[in-house]
């Protein structure tokens, strides 16, 4: 038997092997859970620009995040390159109305490796040194908007 | 195509940081972390490092609990450290190598920032972000505490070089370290042991013909499951509470008996950050690859009294827990625990229990629900497939009326059937299951006559013209028109094929005699096309349960495998490609209701627009293709040949036709013989830079013509079923399977590989056949 298998016995029984893992969303805001607003509409209640400011109510996001199995303590990375508005606490994207087919996650970032009791993980942050283009989707959101839907 | 990050050209001249997160247990509550920084670009480049802690803030909506705390105390020597107390979880410690400066501030809502109204503290969430891209001093504690801290690190890397930093978060006070400390060498060997054990794990579930690049995206695959795991929590009552009081009425305010806080696998952490009922199903297909027991588990959870609605409706999803999602649950728990008995030598007849009696009672919920004549035909809205057909199909039809779902009535007879296995492994143990093995069997039969016969009188699903399933649309002044596009709705029918073993006879005669009785009283069962081969022995004795009798089997097979139809170069297209210079148009009501194969992404707003099922190839559905092929295969054996691809003139096997379509969707992933991975396409970077080329995305779909990922790019929820289909095909072939079944093909060293193997292709032999009754 491999050594991971041995700890996937021992989470059977004594040791909690799977207490600590990668349990830290990738995205909190614009879910239905942080949602409060009167319409309902999650993805434009907050965006990831007030994310930062916002305090969450029933989970967290982050990078490469690890929690304990009821989410009490998180820890994860942020990075600045010194040219971007803001620290890179979580991952960006486009909001569903925002994206030309709806939502989508505009970074690059791996999950290279797991064990399944995470007694080993990998994962890959790619992190542009010049100024992330946060304002560009803007800009190609507007010029796309009049187009975006064909509803047949 | 969709505008990515890399079109921006922010990575061109390679001015980038690789920044590597490696986690080693050195004990259950013992973390390592090490993450090296690799400066790709020409030049020297800083980096502002932050790794931070930071408590959930839970203490600002419930009252009684106390607010944790987090503080800077001397650590060990060459590390500074912050302790974390909590009053359930106790105190934890991060260690920092000594060159960071720890930044604390409190993670509480920044009201001035959102809201124009006043903070409670000067300290808040965005505190760490202020003090450093503003230099805002003040917006970080000088006495360091809070609720959230990093600690700091400026790393100035030159080009091409890389920098490490290492921390600890551990339950092991500063004074019970050794001389050695909280890093050191000790440490760089702990996290160098895991690594090691890692390959080991990885190679001992790779099966030996798997080669190196196949068997990376399979460990990739797996990877990516297994980081896809996140805390969920909603509590709805309290959520509801929230918006408007007692009287609100809004979103899944049916629901308000859900109180979820549990580790569920997702979709997509970004994406999709949220379960969705039968991605999850097909998750612990994948999961049970590596860790049975939390398959399990995930499979329980979502029926749960505290999830389950007590309608017995399984919760979908939240943007409306109330949708539909086709019952795959039944089958993925067999599944599941077949291996997990294979693997731990003991049959967890608990668990399959819990299951049963749950999913009895889902299962009611379906018949009483979406069968709305009470004929065993079913509806059941878009079913997983969002903008597949010609309309919403969840949303009121535009002609008035209602539709029989040529999917639906599929999945339930698929769930008939899986049912049946389980109660059939339960009857044998515990005689009071008897009763559900023949009602299931019972229930079966009217669902496959019931498909097979409404064409007697009306308009059926089945198109003797087209040799196609379609759905049915019934108007209000009580005509039937056949909607005729040819879709995976067609297809599905051909899933609900599940083969046994032929034992039911042995272990419980008594049923398989009242089984015989029954379908003698029912002359109408006894003489369907479809239900002929649960009386007619196939290879080795075998039985088989489906919708289909040979000739329907052949005639929608030729569809499936023509490529100018469904079948790509990288998997079963999810619509006919016929349909690009086709357009299926439907006329009702003065309206035109049009449908184009559109390879790619989706070109309709329906269901958020992001997931196109118009055409590009979704690995779910093939799987379950993949199944039946095989489950087909079991029963005909290896004389029914069909044409692969049609017209090709190449016959081939089923098992041949499996394997066939299978490594169609791993070469998706998988290098060609130009080194290039078609799902990456055309970007450049990810074909040919060595920093990119090997690091694999999963996507949600698959472009219907080169196999481009679309979509959600982290979904490796159930896109990771690839890894089974990798393991799957490198570990069996065709004469392992119908010489012994396949529980027992190939070699006894590898148990677990291979049950789970051979679990995927739902193979009966360990379980018993209900294909007891000879007609007359």
């Amino acid at each position: 038997m491999t050594r991971e298998g041995a700890r996937l016995q021992e989470a059977q029984q004594a040791v909690a092997w799977r207490k600590w893992g990668p349990y830290v969303s990738d995205r909190q805001w614009g879910t239905v859970r942080e949602d409060y607003s009167e319409d309902g509409n999650a993805w434009d209640y907050f965006n990831h620009d007030q994310a930062r400011s916002l305090a969450y109510r029933w989970g967290e996001d982050g990078i490469a995040g690890i929690s304990d199995e009821k989410q009490i303590l998180c820890f994860a990375l942020a990075l600045w390159n010194g040219a971007d508005p803001i620290l890179k606490e979580r991952l960006f994207g486009l909001t569903n109305s925002e994206g030309n087919h709806g939502e989508d996650v505009k970074e690059y970032y791996f999950y290279l490796d797991s064990t399944p009791t995470h007694s080993y993980m990998k994962f890959l942050y790619k992190y542009p040194q010049v100024p992330f283009p946060y304002s560009e989707w803007w800009r190609r959101t507007d010029d796309v908007a009049a187009t975006r839907w064909s509803m047949n | 195509m969709e505008y990515e990050l890399i079109d921006t050209g922010v990575f061109d001249q390679d001015r980038y940081f690789d920044v590597f997160v490696e986690y080693a247990k050195q004990s259950s509550e013992d973390i390592l972390i090490q993450i090296t920084v690799a400066n790709r670009g020409p030049e020297q480049a800083v980096l502002h490092l932050l790794p931070t802690l930071w408590f959930r803030n839970t203490w600002s909506w419930q009252d009684h609990l106390a607010k944790p705390l987090l503080e800077q105390i001397a650590g060990t020597d060459g590390s500074v450290t912050i302790a974390a107390s909590h009053a359930d979880l106790g105190v934890r410690y991060l260690y920092a190598q000594s060159t960071a400066r720890l930044l604390f501030t409190e993670n509480e809502t920044n009201h001035e920032r959102l809201f124009g109204s006043s903070n409670r503290s000067p300290y808040v969430k965005d505190g760490i972000n202020d003090y450093l891209i503003y230099g805002q001093s003040e917006k970080v504690n000088p006495n360091n505490v809070g609720t959230k801290a990093s600690s700091y690190y400026l790393l100035e890397i030159p080009g091409g070089e890389s920098r490490v930093v290492q921390l600890r978060l551990t339950s092991v006070a500063p004074k019970d370290f050794g001389e050695g400390g909280a890093f050191g060498a000790a440490f760089n060997q702990a996290i160098e042991i895991r690594r090691n054990e890692a390959d080991e794990f990885y190679q001992s579930i790779t099966p030996d013909s798997v080669g190196e690049d196949q068997a990376r995206v399979m460990r990739q695959a797996l990877a990516g499951m297994l980081w896809s795991k996140q805390y969920y929590g909603y509590n709805v009552d309290e959520w509801a509470a929230g918006h408007s009081g007692p009287s609100y009425a809004g979103r899944n305010s049916e629901w308000i008996h859900m109180m979820n806080q549990e580790i569920i696998s997702m979709p997509d952490k970004w994406e999709y950050p949220w379960y969705a009922a039968w991605d999850l199903a097909f998750h612990a297909l994948t999961f049970s690859m590596v860790d049975p027991e939390f398959a399990k588990q995930q499979l329980g959870l979502v029926l749960r009294d505290d999830y389950l609605h007590p309608s017995g409706q399984v919760p979908a999803y939240e943007w409306n827990f109330g949708d539909v999602n086709p019952p795959v649950h039944a089958w993925a728990s067999r599944f599941v625990y077949e291996v997990a008995k294979q693997s731990s030598g003991q049959a967890d007849v608990g668990f399959l229990e819990q299951i049963f009696q749950k999913l009895s009672l889902n299962f009611t919920w379906w018949v009483n629900r979406k069968d709305l004549r009470g004929k065993n035909i079913f509806g059941g809205g878009f079913l997983g497939l969002d903008n597949i057909g010609v309309f919403d199909r969840s949303a009121p039809l535009p002609t008035g009326g209602y539709l029989e779902q040529a999917d639906g009535t599929a999945w339930m007879a698929f769930y008939c059937q899986c049912m049946l296995q389980m109660a059939i492994e339960l009857a044998i143990q515990n005689p009071s299951y008897e009763d559900m093995v023949v009602k299931f069997a019972k229930h079966f039969a009217w669902i496959a006559l019931a498909m097979e016969n409404i064409g007697a009188e009306q308009q059926g699903m089945w198109d003797e013209e087209d040799g196609f399933f379609y759905d049915v649309l019934r108007l209000p002044d009580g005509t039937a028109t056949p909607l005729k596009l040819r879709s995976l709705v067609g297809l599905l029918p051909l899933c609900a094929a599940t083969v046994f073993g032929g034992e039911l006879r042995k272990s419980l005669p008594h049923i398989a005699e009242e089984l015989t009785t029954f379908f003698q009283n029912h002359p109408k069962l006894s003489r369907s096309v479809s239900l002929e081969t649960l009386f007619k022995d196939g290879a080795n004795g075998t039985r088989l349960m489906g919708l289909m009798d040979e000739k329907k089997i052949r005639r929608v097979l030729s569809r499936m495998l023509d490529e100018s139809e469904f079948l790509g170069q990288h998997g079963i297209r999810s619509i006919s490609r016929h349909y690009l210079d086709h357009q299926y148009v439907f006329r009702a009501g003065g309206q035109e209701y049009r449908v184009q194969y559109v390879p790619a992404e989706s070109d309709t707003g329906m269901f958020g627009g992001n997931s196109n099922w118009r055409g590009p190839v979704w690995m779910p559905i093939n799987v379950m293709l993949i199944r039946a092929l095989l489950n087909l295969y079991q029963y005909y054996g290896d004389d029914f040949r069909v044409e692969c691809p049609t017209g090709s003139g190449k016959l081939m096997n089923l098992f041949e036709v499996s394997q066939e379509i299978a490594n169609r969707l791993i070469r998706t992933f998988t290098r060609d013989a130009n080194g290039r991975r078609p799902v990456y396409g055309g970007t450049e970077k990810f074909q040919s830079d060595p920093h990119w080329r090997d690091y694999i995305l999963f996507y949600e779909f698959f472009h219907g013509d080169n196999g481009a990922g679309i979509g959600a790019s982290h979904q490796t929820g159930w896109t990771g079923t690839v890894a089974n289909l990798i393991q799957l095909f490198g570990r069996f072939k065709a004469a392992d399977i119908l010489a012994t079944g396949l529980i027992n093909a190939g070699s006894s060293k590898d148990t677990a590989v291979l049950t789970n193997a051979a679990t995927a292709l739902d193979h009966a032999e360990a379980l018993k056949s209900v294909s007891a009754s000879e007609p007359g």
